[in-house]
């Protein structure tokens, strides 16, 4: 936890966690940014926010994930923290089927909500529960392949796949930052209005206007 | 005979009798002030005595405090949980036995919560800046309230401490007692007196009195009792009967919610609890289509579940309700389900769609701390904090995340006596004090030290006193803001 005060990284990227109720987003966020996992943890209100820095390719990427609640009632508040995320972890839980069924109404928040080019990562939590399983493997596998979307199963219990469902979301929007990077640098024109609203916070110049909003 | 209604009410069985026999059966013949060398300050009973008053002095005569009969209420409190004890006959005077009194003794004054006078002179805001550096109250000790000029032995004061606790609370309890048992009760004086705290055991009564849950006059009790309680039951069964189409997602996810509800006491890990909360909050959910259940409100059954509950369980953190006879528990269940009806009635617009209440109540809180502490807010936006990034839980669970249930009963004391109820209105100051007291660490930190920080506030500590300093300075902030809505809207 040192680094996440520490201005020691190089890019930062807001993250957010989203999914039906009950799936397991806030384990999934403690087992990733504190590998804790709380059996009696109680429902979020609102957003929640933890932080963790990797390393990716020799940069420090810092992830600033806002898990958010599940519940319909706080989509008017939760949407909000959609905007200059980078990336986004839909999740549900394989042992669940309507959580699964969930999962594209949850694509179509962010498509409202979200900037364009946010990278998704369809997460099939508690996958511990396998002896339970309602959701298949191959199913949400091509569901996800099919919708552009990052995949994996993993189990915030055991801890199983909780780094990589993480790294891999974040190893991704980190490709597609420094292409974009070089895109730009490319680029003599004036900016294109509606262009790319992925960016990268170099820190720590400006960190504090990155915090506001996670991006510009 | 209204004695005998009152008899009726939960709150007086069996617990309820058991204490009011062993304060008929105590008695101590208290020292007079000037033997305890407090003469400077001893109000008779029910006298407002201003904390403020006494906090602008030193610590020293904070100490004298105690004198305050009210004060000395729950000191050395330092644990609620044990139960009364069941008889005590006599007390020595000076024998230095206190052990007879037992642990027990003493620690079952302290939920009876000390009483913060609300001060009826305002004073100015710089002055109350400097009550900053005490909101921590140090623990007395009952040495501390050792009389000046005598050298005793410490039992003989600690003898002595206790049974001005004692007296105190005898005198609290019964100045309670008098108002309730009333044939007519008088509210204002209820609410007066509940203002700083409610004796546990006539708590459960307390609030279904100040709630309007229970008529104030003693002859309709019982029926009303009886007829809304029925009502309930046959809410419950028309809801969940066979002619009752299930809002399977609503029901769902109360499902989801209650098995994580207050899951590190034991009261709610068990099913009868739980089935009790899913019924309630499902109820209360299809009565109320336009919010429906929210999560959040869960949290908001458990404080009178359990206080009503404790009326017929000594140990309800520890009880399972399934051992309880069934009339009782249905009644408990009853009594939560109307009551938390009452308190949401008054924060409605918390939990429908887009939660308006809430975003005013977020607003007016940031208002109200820039007028309190300009350079705390300045430093938040600076730092690109917006308050609805941790205050919104504060209000969609009225602070039950931030603190224990306990502190959490004692704020509801102070909540129920406002008017109208300060779970609107009232509970904004109170959130603007509990920021406050965390200013000068929230200065020192960046954007994400303040979000985590404010996500698990250090709380864990804080006692009831910690509480009703954070009660007082609220109603001081509405006291100077609350009519002044244009300092809110700045």
């Amino acid at each position: 936890m040192a680094d996440d005060y520490s201005y020691d990284y190089e890019y930062l990227f807001k993250i957010v966690l989203i999914g039906d109720s009950g799936v397991g987003k806030s384990n999934l966020l403690s087992r990733f940014t504190r590998n804790e996992f709380n059996l009696d943890s109680r429902s979020t209100i609102g957003v929640e926010f933890a932080t963790r820095t990797i390393e990716i390719d020799g940069k420090r990427v810092k992830a600033q994930i806002w898990d958010t609640a599940g519940q319909e009632r706080y989509r008017a508040i939760t949407s909000a923290y959609y905007r200059g995320a980078v990336g986004a972890l839909v999740v549900y839980d394989i042992s669940k089927s309507e959580s699964y069924e969930s999962v594209s109404r949850w694509l179509k928040e962010l498509k409202e909500n979200a900037d364009a080019n946010i990278v998704m990562e369809l997460v099939g939590n508690k996958s511990d529960l396998d002896h339970l399983r309602a959701v298949p493997t191959d199913e949400a596998k091509n569901f996800a392949s099919e919708n552009q979307l990052l995949f994996t199963e993993a189990s915030a219990l055991n801890a199983e796949n909780v780094d990589l469902s993480f790294h891999q979301l974040l190893k991704s929007i980190y490709e597609m930052v420094s292409k974009h990077q070089l895109d730009v640098s490319d680029y003599s024109g004036p900016k294109p209005s509606g262009g790319p609203t992925i960016s990268l916070t170099p820190a720590p110049v400006d960190k504090k206007a990155s915090s506001n909003s996670g991006c510009c | 005979m209204p004695q005998k209604k009152y008899m009726e009410v939960p709150s007086d069985e069996p617990r309820g009798r058991n204490i009011s026999s062993y304060f008929r059966t105590l008695s101590i013949k208290s020292k007079s002030s000037d033997e305890v060398g407090l003469n400077h300050v001893v109000p008779a009973p029910g006298t407002p005595v201003s904390r403020l008053q006494t906090l602008k002095n030193s610590p020293e005569s904070h100490r004298h405090v105690g004198a305050d009969s009210d004060d000395d209420w729950n000191a050395n409190v330092d644990s609620f949980d044990s139960p009364p004890p069941k008889h005590i006959e006599h007390i020595p005077r000076r024998s230095g036995s206190v052990h007879s009194l037992g642990p027990g003794l003493v620690m079952s004054q302290a939920n009876t919560s000390g009483p913060l006078r609300r001060t009826p002179q305002l004073e100015a805001s710089p002055q109350l800046e400097a009550l900053y550096p005490s909101l921590t109250p140090a623990r007395e000790s009952p040495g501390m309230r050792a009389s000046p000029g005598r050298d005793p032995a410490p039992d003989d004061l600690a003898t002595s401490a206790q049974i001005e606790e004692l007296n105190a609370l005898n005198a609290k309890f019964l100045r309670f007692k008098k108002v309730i048992t009333a044939d007519n009760v008088n509210l204002a004086e209820l609410k007066r007196l509940s203002w700083n705290g409610i004796p546990r055991e006539l708590r459960a009564v307390s609030w279904q009195l100040l709630l309007g849950y229970l008529p104030t006059n003693a002859s309709r009790r019982s029926d009303a009792l009886a007829r809304k309680r029925a009502e309930y039951t046959d809410g419950v069964a028309q809801v969940l009967g066979a002619d009752h189409t299930r809002d399977t997602a609503m029901w769902h996810q109360i499902a989801i919610d209650v098995p994580r509800t207050t899951q590190h006491i034991k009261l709610y890990t068990y099913a009868a609890t739980q089935a009790a909360l899913q019924r309630i909050l499902y109820l209360w959910a299809v009565r109320h289509p336009a919010s429906g259940y929210v999560q959040g409100i869960n949290d908001l059954c458990t404080p009178f579940f359990q206080t009503f509950l404790a009326s017929h369980a000594p140990d309800v953190e520890l009880c399972d309700p399934a051992l309880l006879p069934r009339a009782t528990m249905d009644a408990v269940e009853a009594d939560t389900f109307w009551c938390l009806t009452k308190l949401l009635d008054t924060i409605q617009d918390n939990y429908i769609h887009e939660q308006p209440g809430i975003l005013r109540q977020v607003r007016e809180l940031e208002g109200l701390v820039a007028r309190i502490d300009a350079e705390l807010v300045v430093h938040l936006r600076a730092q690109g904090v917006e308050f609805m990034q941790f205050a919104f839980r504060w209000m969609n669970c009225l602070l039950m995340r931030e603190l224990n249930l306990e502190m959490v009963v004692r704020m509801w004391d102070t909540y129920l006596s406002e008017t109208p109820l300060g779970f609107a209105t009232f509970h904004v100051y109170v959130c603007a004090a509990f920021l406050v007291k965390f200013a000068d660490e929230l200065k020192d930190m960046e954007f994400q030290e303040v979000i985590m920080f404010l996500q698990n506030p250090p709380t864990r500590d804080w006692g009831v006193k910690n509480m009703e300093l954070m009660m007082s300075e609220a109603f001081i902030w509405q006291s100077l803001y609350k009519n002044a809505a244009a300092h809110l809207r700045a």
